[in-house]
Order: structure tokens, then sequence, then C-alpha cells
């Protein structure tokens, strides 16, 4: 699974290049243990670049920000597509996590 | 392909229980929806209706292989497509023993689980899901109909698919 992180001061940008469902949801998640443990904690989720995603990447995602939330991090996620914009907001997760148009807006967002 | 009794056209691919070819099945169902929904002239009805079609195939393949399938089984995951002019019909099996579907709650989406969304999403997004215990193999049947406006008339029920 392609993921690219980029920093931008505190904040890191992480862009998901895949799908994000149960045969590529280890690695996601072995990807944010990593940044996790290195302390990049305030993270900015670029998905312009996911065409799909299922329940194993939902589970993902919010396990994540969990993790991140936990050691008074955050994840603010950017760019979600219309293929992934019903998911989100059928399972409610529009409610427990910050949506950016943009990843510039959701860098913003941690001033 | 196997053209079945009713005259409708019965598509099925089996795959080893793993998620790594789940994706192959989602495939699979996303070039047969596409064949289904050739008639539909609105590009954003086909691209929703594809959207969900991969979305409740890779759900229930998901569940197949990681519920169902045992893991020393030998058995394979089959997937079955049938369509008409009116609906498309997905039936997913995996060898195993039966459980009880009608049991599986809804997630609680106040508290933001991580997983147990799997069977909400089949039943939000597909107008039927029902499950059987057949010869042996847990079947997930799902039914999605036309997009509206795109429904020809004098077709026969969905029932008789």
């Amino acid at each position: 699974m392609p993921i690219h992180s980029s920093q931008t001061g505190n904040i890191t940008q992480v862009q998901i290049e895949d799908r994000l469902e149960a045969d590529t949801a280890q690695e996601f998640r072995d990807a944010m243990a990593q940044l996790a443990d290195a302390g990049k904690i305030m993270l900015v989720l670029d998905f312009s670049k996911v065409s799909f995603m299922d329940s194993s990447g939902l589970g993902c995602i919010v396990s994540a920000l969990r993790q991140f939330r936990q050691k008074d991090g955050d994840i603010k996620l950017a760019c979600i597509t219309d293929d992934i914009r019903p998911l989100i907001e059928i399972v409610r997760l529009n409610r427990v996590f910050d949506i950016y148009d943009s990843v510039e807006e959701a860098v913003k967002s941690f001033d | 392909m196997i053209e079945n009794k009713t005259g409708m056209d019965t598509l099925e691919l089996t795959f080893p229980p793993s998620t790594r070819y789940v994706r192959v099945a989602v495939q699979f169902a996303a070039s047969t929806g596409a064949i289904f929904c050739r008639d539909i002239t609105e590009p954003d009805a086909i691209k929703e209706f594809l959207s969900v079609l991969e979305l409740v195939v890779s759900e229930a393949c998901t569940n197949a292989v990681k519920h169902g399938s045992r893991k020393d089984s030998t058995k394979d995951v089959i997937i079955q497509i049938r369509f008409d002019e009116q609906a498309m019909v997905i039936k997913v099996k995996d060898f195993n023993e039966p459980f009880d579907f009608a049991s599986i709650k809804d997630p609680d989406l106040e508290n933001h689980p991580e997983n147990g969304y799997g069977v909400f999403l089949m039943r939000s997004f597909m107008n039927e899901v029902n499950y059987t215990h057949e010869d042996g193999w847990n079947c997930i049947t799902m039914v999605k109909k036309k997009p509206a406006g795109e429904e020809r008339q004098g077709q026969a029920p969905l029932s008789s698919l």
C-alpha cells in the first residue's frame, strides 16, 4: 500500500494511494502505529487518491483516531471523494472526524 | 456463465478464502454491474450504483473469508450474480456452520466502534438482504433494484429471480 507522508511544522500529511479494505488494513494500521510511536500525532489524512474503502477501512481510521487522541493528538480527514462520502456519513464518522475539502484547510485547522 | 431455468443469466466466481482475493470478487461484481447498468443514461446514477455494489460485495466476501470458511477449509468462497432488467441478485456463499444472521445488531453509531459495520452497510444500501443455510453453505443474498426512473415496465417481479 503506497503511503506517502510529509511534514508541515508539527503537522504530518499522509496520502494513501490505494484501496482501504481488509487486505490493506494491517499495512495502514502499521503505518499509523509507526507515526504515533514517532510522536507524529497531528495528522491530516489525504483521501484524494483512495478509490475505495469498506468497513475494514472504517475500522482502521477509527482505531487510529482513538490511538492519536489518547496521545493528545488528532486526525483530520481531507479530500473525501464522492465514492467514499456516503459511507462516512451513514456510519456518522463525520461527527467524530473533522473533514475538510483540501489538505491546506485541514492543516490550517490545527492552528 | 450459466443460463438458468428462468432464462436469466447467472455469472459465478469462486475464490480461495483469503482477503487478497476479495478485490477480485469486487471487480467481478463491478464488471457485471456495468453490464446491468448499460441502458442507464445518467452517469452519476451508474457511478452510485456501482459504488454501492462494490461496497456490499466487499463486505459480504470479507465476512465469508474471515468468519465463514474455516481456516482449514478447502472450500472456496462463491459469488453468484443474476440479473434481469429490474434488479441484480448477488449471492455470496461460504462453507461453514450456520449462524444466527437475524440476531446481528446494528453497530452503536453514537460510540463509533472499530468493527461490526459490515451487515449494517449491506442492510442500509441494498433493497433486500437475506440469509439461508443450504447444504452446508452459508448464503447471503442481496438484491439491488435498478436506479429509479430506469426500471422497465411489464418485467417479471423480483421474487422470480
